[in-house]
């Protein structure tokens, strides 16, 4: 675990490092750290836990200044453990187990993102929103002590999203930090979920690659 | 050139976060955790009708369905455990012979498949662990009945199942009901010392189960 976050970090400086320089890119490159909250059923139903574990990346077409483009796709896993409890099954018949219930989600995502500000010089701070639609790539799993298993499906996914771009020094190197919120929609219904809407806080860099 | 490899960086570095970032559940789990304790009953039968009961004294291995009888130091504790629970419960101890009006059994069941078992089977052999006329109740000839069929998840090891049977009505029904059962499965089950804490589980979830 430790090592791979380190593979991850090494990878992730390299990227950095390695960014082209020259100016105005059509094409760029957004890696973000994702916390998500989830919501409604999701969080009533089956994990109410805050998820730490995640990330998104996009793939980025600038088509003007104001407006971009991009592949987004990511990685989010939730988890909840709840205390033995009795359950009952069909018929008459009860457990008494530990539950245990997760949830990975994978968006793939196209997604369009406006900055309203992006024309003007002296702006230090780019506020944008963004729109996309796509699949989200869901494995869900639930467990009776260590009896239990997963289920994967596709699922219609849609996301809302706004925050800020900080560029760095030169505007035209494209590069910056990008801090933003996603409200996350996907049109799940399996068992004892309806939802998987989610809320998710984003910290990431942009960098400009051709 | 440069760009192209920046593609592969930015893959290797979404695979990674993939797999780094993604919690194991069944590595999150203590022994105690990973037990899960199912009991069903046939919620026709008044429990109280019941005063009486008798145990075997051995255990019922069936092991990929061949079946031996065992007692170890873990049966025993396992049978001890049944035994005062039951009596905690206002049932009497009565030796086999002495018209008992529940017969208990205690068998481990132990399957290597790793696939999905379907525990009915377990019940559809059921004569062939507990013969009616060898365990000697005095019904030799009746075959068993059971309703049961436990839900299905995936096998990791062995079980250990108590059953309970009526015998005071096998006389008028010319069947050997199975009017009560507890399944114990997951890791470390078969140990002396949890014994009567696993037992109790079973029991603590069957409230119905008294003799007053």
């Amino acid at each position: 675990m430790k090592n791979k976050i380190s593979i991850y970090l090494t990878v992730f400086a390299a990227c950095f490092i390695s960014m082209s320089a020259s100016a105005q890119n059509k094409l760029k490159m957004e890696l973000s750290y994702n916390v998500s909250a989830p919501l409604g059923s999701f969080k009533n139903d089956y994990i109410g836990k805050t998820s730490f574990r995640g990330g998104t990346g996009e793939l980025t077409y600038t088509i003007n200044p104001k407006f971009s483009v991009g592949l987004n796709t990511g990685y989010q896993n939730y988890y909840q453990k709840y205390g033995r409890q009795l359950y009952k099954l069909e018929g008459n018949q009860v457990v008494s187990a530990v539950l245990t219930n997760s949830m990975d989600i994978i968006p793939v995502l196209l997604r369009g993102t406006f900055y309203p500000l992006a024309d003007n010089a002296t702006a230090k701070v780019l506020p944008y929103v963004s729109a996309g639609a796509g699949v989200n790539l869901v494995n869900y799993g639930q467990y009776l002590g260590e009896f239990g298993g997963t289920e994967s499906s596709g699922v219609f996914a849609a996301q809302a999203g706004a925050g800020i771009l900080v560029p760095f020094g030169q505007r035209s190197k494209q590069t910056g930090v990008k801090l933003g919120a996603t409200y996350n929609y996907a049109s799940y219904n399996h068992n004892e979920i309806s939802t998987l809407n989610n809320v998710g806080i984003n910290a990431g860099i942009v960098f400009g690659l051709r | 050139m440069k760009s192209k490899n920046l593609i592969w960086l930015f893959i290797l570095a979404i695979a990674a976060t993939f797999t780094s970032c993604s919690k194991d559940p069944l590595s999150d789990l203590t022994a105690e955790e990973s037990r899960i304790y199912i009991t069903d009953h046939d919620s026709t039968k008044d429990f109280k009708t019941f005063q009486t009961f008798s145990i075997s004294d051995s255990v019922a291995v069936v092991n990929n369905g061949q079946v031996s009888k065992q007692l170890n130091e873990t049966d025993l504790a396992f049978i001890n455990a049944v035994k005062s629970e039951l009596q905690n419960k206002g049932y009497t101890l009565v030796a086999k012979g002495a018209n008992p009006d529940l017969g208990v059994n205690v068998t481990r069941i132990y399957n290597t498949s790793t696939g999905i078992i379907n525990y009915s089977n377990y019940y559809d052999s059921y004569g062939s662990y507990w013969d009616p006329y060898d365990y000697g109740y005095g019904y030799g000839g009746y075959g068993y009945y059971s309703p049961y069929s436990y839900a299905t998840y995936s096998v990791k090891e062995g079980a250990i199942s108590v059953d309970m049977l009526d015998i005071k009505n096998a006389a008028a029904s010319n069947k050997i009901e199975v009017i009560w059962t507890g399944l114990i499965r997951g890791s470390g089950i078969f140990n002396a010392a949890t014994a009567s804490a696993q037992v109790k589980m079973l029991f603590d979830q069957s409230p119905y189960l008294t003799s007053k």
